[in-house]
């Protein structure tokens, strides 16, 4: 968007202030994005466009005024402020500093920018991720595809003196695949998606998402149903990392901690996960989807040690949690768009890897169950109560790798699954993920290591012998 | 509503950028307000107001579609998205069927709106919001934490023209409060929320809905894990609101035409057990999702999807209505000027078959009663393959005996529908869109620890 001047922007800070107040800020933001959806041999839709807004934000003793809207005329956001300032009862202004350009810091280099790509090479790919999972064997009978690209630019001025913008640009590509034998119907899907420009293709060829979820789709063909009951649980680190995100990454933002909301919230210091679990949320990986320059607060962006050893280390904060625990703020405040107020939120959330060599952990196992990719999960904050489902699993059987099953849904207990991991493998395993939390969705990443997990519930649908 | 002219003149001028441009077209022109205040310890927590306004514009050659949207409905901002959508259309596939939809027009005499919705202060949205939290705090002194305590509200209109005739606008409102509460006792915390919904402020129910997001978290308080079993199971009405309307994709004709459906060819046989019988309704009184016409201004209707356990329809647009020379059942949904439309559920009822909720829970000699799941994601519509998380009771001689947690409750839909031995009087209507009622089933396979 053509963001406005410090003038323009001081100005509004002023008047969202004129009656007093504590805080400021002007968020805006453009979106300008393309999607191109292919389904059934067909290049079915593509939307272009670019959505563009603007939101005002007042905080006076802890209470929050916000108004957002796509008029950007500046009398209707002078206006809008004013009319927030009415909010507050005082007659001397809020304080103010002076606007200050900051430099945020690249840390997802991009090379060629979506807007630079003709449409015609971006409706190829798709295509020939197509090819690639329709090749990849007879059962495979419908393969849809969906590419992205989102050049997002940011704004942020605050009564603190921030002035700041950052251009993020996201591009993804999502393949589903199905096979079909009899009535045998099955699914299988892979994804990539970072914060990167087209190159992303130069490094991981379309065909790679075909040929991935034409592979899942076609090994879930000869699964078995999985059994229920409890078992001992090998995951991979190429699982991706659902299994972080529900089970701690929800349970540590800082929003949960700080009305006690968490079964982790008032447990700083405590152990809360075994010895060998130390977890970070790291915005600053190079070009990883969930990373940013700074947040949507204009905070610079960081990582942040969560847990180590064990041990409860820190929450993820937005400028306002982070006030009301009177903690130093993490540079966790997103939102998913200028609609919303920013609310703590994951980043790039992993667990780090540990010394156990993942082909010993799957060799100590004598029956149990080896999770190769981990689909999307849930979690329950104040009890901790988890589940996340599995797209490609199989059993264990003597150390080793045996049949495929599928349905297999796991459920747990966040503390109570981290402090039984008893192997944490030397390796180390990204997934990507879009994360929804209070009606608002956001580009994350999980990483995560070989983890063998001694117990826990597995919904399947063969009722194991009682 | 504040029938200011505006939206006609907008629809004017987009029907002759399209005419000039010499493409076949629609205009989807949305203007929203939305405001809310939510509040903590009866302390307002924060206050909202949004303004969202804008229009989406397709446009059909040969067969061929495009969209684009802007929220600039000045003449230049209006040409650019023409523009944008006219330079889609070499990059999209050609399919035959795909036209301007034709006019037709439905009388609709359902209240929709509150007008005087828009005149309601704040003081009196915050003071609802704290209504509904003191309301929950009353119920028990087990209900320690509030995460917040909320009202909000929508209203304004869309309006539609395409250069085939058509001309169509609605205004609405709705009033949802909600809350999110933690009850506790001893060391364990345990969630509840609950929402509710009408037109406007004054029909709202606090007391109903700080009530249930209580008493929600107190039954969770003391939650065992059961072992894994076969046995009744009892879906609460808003399961079965999560379970249908996930499935309802599966109803989709589009999904249908590409063999991505559990009911692919299973038009005229039997789905379900002969007392399941669903329909789609597009003109409830009282639920979220009702209106005059649908994303593309096609008059929304009933639809009967299942009729006494057999496959009676599917839930078309325009397009597939034409591919499949069926009947339009006005289900093509917009998220908004942003997004083109797609298929898309209005309200699904199941027909009660007879019991009221009371005496459908007296049948149930042992079971399990489900309450809340999670991984609803799960449920695939294609192979019908679907494994949640649950808590909920054990239930004995028709009572909730003991609150149980951490079940898992897998399967396929198809053995669900196969399976469903009643259905409640007690249909409910959900802010989020979805509808559900009591529903017994046979036995089912249940995993726990």
């Amino acid at each position: 968007m053509k963001w406005m001047d410090e003038a323009s922007a001081g100005a509004i800070l002023k008047a969202l202030l004129s009656r007093g107040g504590d805080f400021a800020e002007i968020y805006g933001q453009t979106n300008q994005y393309t999607r191109i959806a292919l389904d059934d041999g067909k290049l079915e839709e593509i939307v272009s466009g670019e959505d563009a807004g603007i939101s005002l934000r007042l905080v006076s003793e802890d209470r929050t005024f916000f108004y957002s809207g796509n008029d950007l005329a500046p009398e209707t956001l002078l206006r809008e402020a004013r009319r927030l300032a009415e909010a507050v009862e005082g007659s001397t202004p809020g304080r103010m500093a002076v606007l200050k350009k900051h430099d945020i810091p690249v840390v997802s280099p991009v090379s060629v920018l979506p807007e630079s790509v003709p449409m015609g090479r971006k409706v190829e790919l798709v295509r020939r991720a197509e090819k690639a999972a329709r090749s990849a064997g007879e059962t495979i009978s419908q393969f849809s595809a969906s590419y992205g690209d989102s050049v997002l630019d940011i704004g942020v001025a605050n009564s603190e003196g921030a002035f700041s913008r950052e251009t993020r640009v996201y591009t993804t590509l999502f393949g589903s695949a199905i096979a079909r034998r009899g009535d045998q119907i099955r699914t299988g899907y892979h994804s990539l998606a970072e914060t990167r420009g087209f190159e992303l293709f130069d490094q991981h060829p379309p065909e790679e998402v075909g040929r991935e979820a034409a592979r899942i789709a076609m090994v879930q063909l000869d699964a078995k149903p999985a059994p229920a009951g409890t078992f001992t649980v090998v995951l991979s680190s190429k699982a991706g990392g659902t299994m972080v995100h529900e089970a701690c990454g929800h349970g540590l933002e800082g929003d949960f901690a700080e009305k006690s909301l968490s079964i982790y919230a008032g447990k700083l210091g405590q152990q809360v996960a075994s010895s060998l679990i130390t977890v970070v949320d790291d915005g600053t990986l190079p070009n990883k989807r969930g990373s940013t320059g700074m947040d949507d607060e204009g905070m610079p962006s960081s990582r942040v040690l969560l847990i180590e050893n064990g041990i409860l280390k820190s929450y993820l904060h937005s400028r306002r949690t982070a006030t009301k625990l009177g903690h130093a703020p993490t540079g966790n405040g997103r939102r998913e768009s200028y609609r919303h107020l920013p609310i703590p939120r994951m980043r790039n959330t992993i667990i780090l890897p540990g010394a156990s060599d993942p082909a010993e952990i799957l060799a100590g196992v004598a029956e149990g169950i080896f999770v190769c990719q981990m689909g999307g999960g849930e979690v329950d904050i104040a009890s901790g109560n988890f589940i996340f489902n599995v797209g490609e699993a199989y059993m264990i059987r003597g150390g080793k790798i045996a049949e495929p099953i599928r349905d297999a849904t796991l459920i747990g207990n966040g503390p109570e699954v981290l402090s039984s991991i008893d192997a944490v493998g030397s390796d180390l395993g990204f997934g990507v993920g879009t994360c929804g939390k209070d009606g608002q969705r956001v580009p994350v990443a999980d990483a995560q290591p070989t983890l063998r997990i001694p117990r826990i519930v597995v919904g399947g649908t063969v009722a194991a012998a009682e | 509503m504040r029938n200011n002219g505006e939206h006609d003149k907008v629809l004017d001028l987009a029907l002759e950028i399209l005419r000039d441009a010499s493409v076949e077209g629609e205009v989807y022109f949305q203007s929203t307000q939305e405001s809310s205040a939510s509040v903590v310890d009866q302390r307002i927590e924060s206050v909202e107001a949004k303004q969202e306004r804008g229009a989406g514009l397709r446009v059909f050659r040969e067969g061929r579609v495009g969209f684009s949207f802007t929220p600039d409905t000045s003449p230049d901002g209006l040409r650019k998205a023409v523009q944008r959508a006219v330079a889609i259309l070499p990059h999209v596939d050609p399919e035959s069927d795909l036209q301007v939809p034709v006019p037709q027009s439905v009388p609709f005499d359902v209240p929709n709106e509150d007008p005087g919705l828009p005149e309601i202060g704040m003081d009196q949205k915050v003071d609802m919001a704290r209504r509904i939290e003191s309301c929950a705090l009353r119920f028990s002194t087990k209900v320690k934490r509030v995460r917040e305590s909320r009202y909000a509200d929508v209203w304004g209109g869309c309006w539609i023209a395409n250069t085939g005739g058509l001309r169509s606008g609605l205004t609405m409102s709705r009033a949802i409060g909600s809350i999110e509460l933690v009850a506790i006792d001893k060391e364990e915390n345990q969630t509840g929320y609950s929402s509710g919904f009408a037109l406007g402020i004054q029909e709202l129910e606090p007391d109903a809905i700080g009530i249930e997001a209580a008493s929600r978290a107190i039954n969770k308080l003391g939650a065992e894990p059961i072992s894994t079993r076969r046995t009744e199971v009892v879906l609460d009405p808003e399961v079965v609101s999560g379970i249908f309307g996930t499935l309802a994709s599966a109803f989709y004709a589009d999904n249908i035409l590409k063999n991505k459906s559990l009911f692919q060819g299973q038009q005229g046989r039997q789905v379900a057990r002969s007392i399941v019988s669903l329909i789609d309704d597009g003109r409830v009184p009282g639920a979220m999702n009702t209106g005059p016409f649908d994303g593309e201004g096609t008059p929304t209707q009933r639809t009967l999807l299942i009729d006494q356990g057999f496959l009676a329809g599917y839930l078309h647009n325009d397009f597939t209505a034409r591919r499949m020379e069926a009947t339009r059942t006005g289900n093509a949904q917009r998220g908004g000027y942003l997004s083109s439309p797609h298929i898309g559920t209005n309200t699904l009822v199941l027909k009660p078959t007879g019991v009221s909720r009371k005496a459908l829970l007296g049948t149930v000699a042992q079971g399990v009663y489900v309450s809340e799941v999670m991984g609803l994601h799960t449920i695939d519509p294609i192979s019908g393959d679907f494994s949640l998380g649950a808590v909920g009771w054990e239930m004995e001689n028709g009572a909730m005996a003991r609150p149980v947690q951490k079940m898992g409750i897998s399967g396929n839909i198809r053995d669900l529908l196969d399976s469903v031995a009643a259905v409640a009087d007690d249909l409910r209507f959900f802010a989020s869109g979805g509808s559900g009622s009591t529903v017994l089933l046979e036995a089912t396979s249940i995993s726990g620890g």
